[in-house]
């Protein structure tokens, strides 16, 4: 009896370890096949459930003037999508919903809401499940959307069954999420909009993820897009299973590398000096356009530089393309009498010429060539320093014939014209100067007042520069340095002397001819100053267009610099087509003025020229006691 | 029951109680170090979106600091409150000397024109 149920037992003890056994082989081989036969594909999908990585953007540098005022920066704000298929047939009860809160009509938001349907290579139908709603949305309109969408009412009144539930919690937190995204601001607005350009935003994919990458598309965003715009860190982490990050088991976390400043040589009080005077002398002259362009003669410094029309950074697609042109660096035009410092400098530099030397200007008009050369006077002999002074183009015209024509073509290249100067702005144009085979017999006298030639004003302005800082021609510098976001130095821009154009001596002799321009002998007495002695030129010179010169149009303009002896500031002013006066010393000349004296003031300028006594003073009775009468 | 069997009893009852009371203890600790992990987490998140918080706050007010302090405003507020401030002439500029650090205290010297002292 004991032996019978002894090997019952042994024998039921042996089918349940055949069982046991079974099932643990059974599992030890499913183990087996997804731990090593599908290893990578399991891998994938355990990691794909739990592992995200976070793309951590950078923040994009800010734009800053040589004082420090904040001239571009960035505002974090975000891009609001939406899921459509999450968002099924409730389409229109979302865009109702949302509406007010998303800059768009409610029919396109509506349409934009509906699932569409499309059918892939594998004949597989597939629903759209991201639709960009607004660009630029910042945070507390987020926070309101969210709000908005946490309390979407259902449309029907009956109990919702768990499964409608689950969908309807589904459609009120996911349907709509973002993405993160930056708003360039600009706080002065309209500021020197040429210079600091705008930028655009590209949609690119790394790994998978979708981006927003703000790219400067003008001016000195363009330029310094690649340090302004820092470098992309990410986070890997773990999340749970709704999605929320486990921050213990972050993997790798590695910070975003905001783009560095860029710290403009431009000075946003001077800027505005600048816009302001521009924009008086806009209302009585209703020009085509203007420009002006404020720097050191001696570093090349641009400390202000305005060209119209202007536009708004905050809006520039409002802006007509017209408006964005930086006219400075990109237009080119016969830049008329300011020339005359070129070949006077480089007169006076090989030493074929005095400042005393007398030239005959024919009574005002010559015969060269088989053409006839015309001053506005009628004048007979003039020293060099009155052709420059009172602007002979005869006289000019006769310095050059001394210089002969590879000379005037050496120094016309010397001083700049036909390179492009350098500036870090994009879209700079060379100009027009014509080879020797190219020019007439009549061009040599023609060149000295600046036609047969085409110029930039940044070009122009650059050459009077290097008469002001003794005959270097500078590469005009925009770019002071680079910093990162603690306010470190990176890099420091220096000045760059592209070369030198004419011996010390001969910028002196030409300085001390410019400042005769602005006496009341000279062409352009509107320009000078009360406290500081100016050295300048005045220009006038016909606009050419298709098939010559446009009848009644000129460009006008005058460059010149304060103090003469020691130049600090240099002004070149410049307008194209104006009305109500053309020439360079009636239209150019006062606005010179006015900006000059108020950009002295502001940088503290000394005067260089002493105060006359205060009249009123000799009138005031001489009191010999200042004890009260008995 | 010997009383061999009777003293290793307890000793033998001993060590899983010592063994189980450790292992115990180490599980607790473990959860427990897991929930301050987990707890930890939590408060640098909550920070990292304080500090975010801040962060964007700062932002805004140089955004405003830099609105208010440009140019233009400074000039229509200028017109605005009617100040009729005018430019100063170069004899009414006092300009301050400064010396090294270390040397006498700064003198003060008023110019009328350049290198030359007010009369």
């Amino acid at each position: 009896m004991i032996c019978m149920a002894s090997y019952q037992q042994h024998r039921r003890l042996f089918w349940l370890c055949l069982g046991l056994l079974t099932c643990f082989g059974a599992l030890a081989a499913r183990l087996v096949q997804l731990q090593v036969v599908q290893h990578e594909e399991m891998l994938g999908l355990a990691m794909d459930n739990t592992q995200r990585t976070f793309v951590r953007e950078p923040r994009r540098g800010d734009i800053r003037d040589i004082r420090g005022n904040l001239l571009a920066t960035s505002k974090e704000v975000k891009t609001v999508c939406a899921d459509p298929s999450l968002i099924g047939p409730h389409a229109d009860l979302v865009a109702r919903t949302i509406a007010p809160l998303i800059r768009m009509p409610l029919p396109e938001l509506a349409q934009k809401l509906t699932p569409r349907t499309w059918v892939d290579a594998q004949g597989k139908t597939n629903v759209d499940k991201y639709v960009v709603l607004e660009r630029k949305v910042d945070e507390e309109r987020w926070r309101d959307l969210q709000k908005a969408m946490a309390e979407l009412p259902h449309p029907e009144s009956r109990p919702l069954t768990k499964r409608e539930k689950v969908e309807w919690a589904r459609l009120r937190t996911k349907a709509l999420f973002t993405e993160p995204d930056q708003l360039r601001v600009y706080p002065n607005q309209s500021l020197a909009a040429h210079v600091i350009g705008f930028v655009g935003v590209n949609e690119v994919i790394t790994n998978g993820s979708r981006a927003i990458v703000t790219k400067g598309v003008d001016g000195v965003e363009f330029t310094m897009n690649t340090a302004l715009t820092g470098v992309q860190g990410f986070r890997q982490t773990l999340t749970d299973a709704k999605r929320r990050e486990m921050v213990a088991f972050r993997e790798q976390d590695v910070a975003a590398k905001a783009g560095l400043n860029v710290v403009l040589t431009l000075d946003a009080g001077i800027q505005h000096i600048i816009e302001t005077e521009m924009a008086e002398a806009l209302q009585k002259h209703t020009p085509e356009g203007a420009m002006v362009v404020a720097l050191r003669p001696s570093t090349g410094e641009i400390l202000g530089l305005a060209s119209y029309p202007n536009f708004d950074l905050n809006d520039p697609g409002k802006a007509t393309l017209s408006a964005r042109r930086n006219r400075i660096i990109s237009d080119v035009a016969e830049p008329g009498s300011t020339f005359k410092i070129v070949v006077v400098s480089a007169g006076l530099n090989e030493g074929l010429i005095k400042l005393t030397d007398q030239f005959d200007c024919e009574n005002g008009l010559w015969q060269w060539g088989g053409r006839s050369l015309k001053d506005d006077h009628h004048y007979g002999l003039l020293s060099v320093r009155d052709v420059i002074g009172k602007s002979s183009n005869i006289g000019s015209a006769k310095i050059a014939l001394l210089l002969r024509e590879q000379k005037v073509l050496d120094y016309i290249k010397a001083f700049g014209f036909g390179q492009r100067s350098g500036i870090s702005l994009p879209g700079e144009v060379r100009g027009i100067v014509h080879e020797l085979p190219k020019w007439s017999k009549i061009s040599i006298t023609r060149l000295p007042m600046g036609h047969e030639i085409a110029v930039t004003p940044i070009q122009m302005a650059m050459a009077m520069a290097a008469m002001a800082n003794g005959g270097l021609l500078m590469q005009p510098m925009i770019i002071d340095r680079l910093e990162d976001d603690s306010g470190k130095v990176v890099v420091k821009h220096q000045p760059r002397v592209v070369r030198r154009v004419i011996q010390e001596a001969a910028a002196r002799q030409t300085v001390e001819a410019l400042k005769s321009v602005v006496t009341t002998n000279g062409t352009g007495p509107k320009a000078a100053l009360k406290h500081h002695t100016v050295a300048g030129k005045t220009g006038t010179a016909q606009k050419a267009g298709a098939g010559g010169y446009i009848s009644g149009a000129y460009y006008s303009s005058f460059i010149g610099f304060f103090p003469a002896d020691n130049p600090q500031l240099l002004i070149a002013v410049s307008f194209d087509h104006p009305r109500n006066g053309y020439y360079g010393s009636t239209v150019a000349a006062p606005v010179f003025h006015r900006i000059a004296e108020r950009a002295a003031n502001y940088l503290a300028i000394p005067a260089d020229i002493a105060p006359e006594p205060p009249k009123v003073a000799a009138h005031l009775p001489h009191k010999k006691s200042r004890e009260p009468n008995p | 029951m010997s009383k061999r069997s009777r003293n290793k009893l307890p000793l033998v009852a001993r060590w899983p109680f010592w063994l189980c009371l450790v292992a115990g203890l180490v599980g607790l600790s473990l959860l427990w170090q897991q929930q301050q992990i987990s707890k930890l987490g939590a408060r640098i998140k909550e920070k990292e979106i304080r500090l975010d918080e801040l962060r964007r706050q700062n932002a805004a007010k140089v955004r405003e600091l830099a609105m208010i302090s440009s140019p233009r405003e400074i000039e229509a507020r200028i017109k605005r409150m009617g100040l009729e401030l005018v430019l100063p002439q170069p004899d009414q500029i006092v300009r301050m000397v400064e010396p090294p650090s270390g040397e006498e205290p700064s003198q003060v010297v008023r110019t009328a024109f350049t290198g030359q002292p007010a009369r």
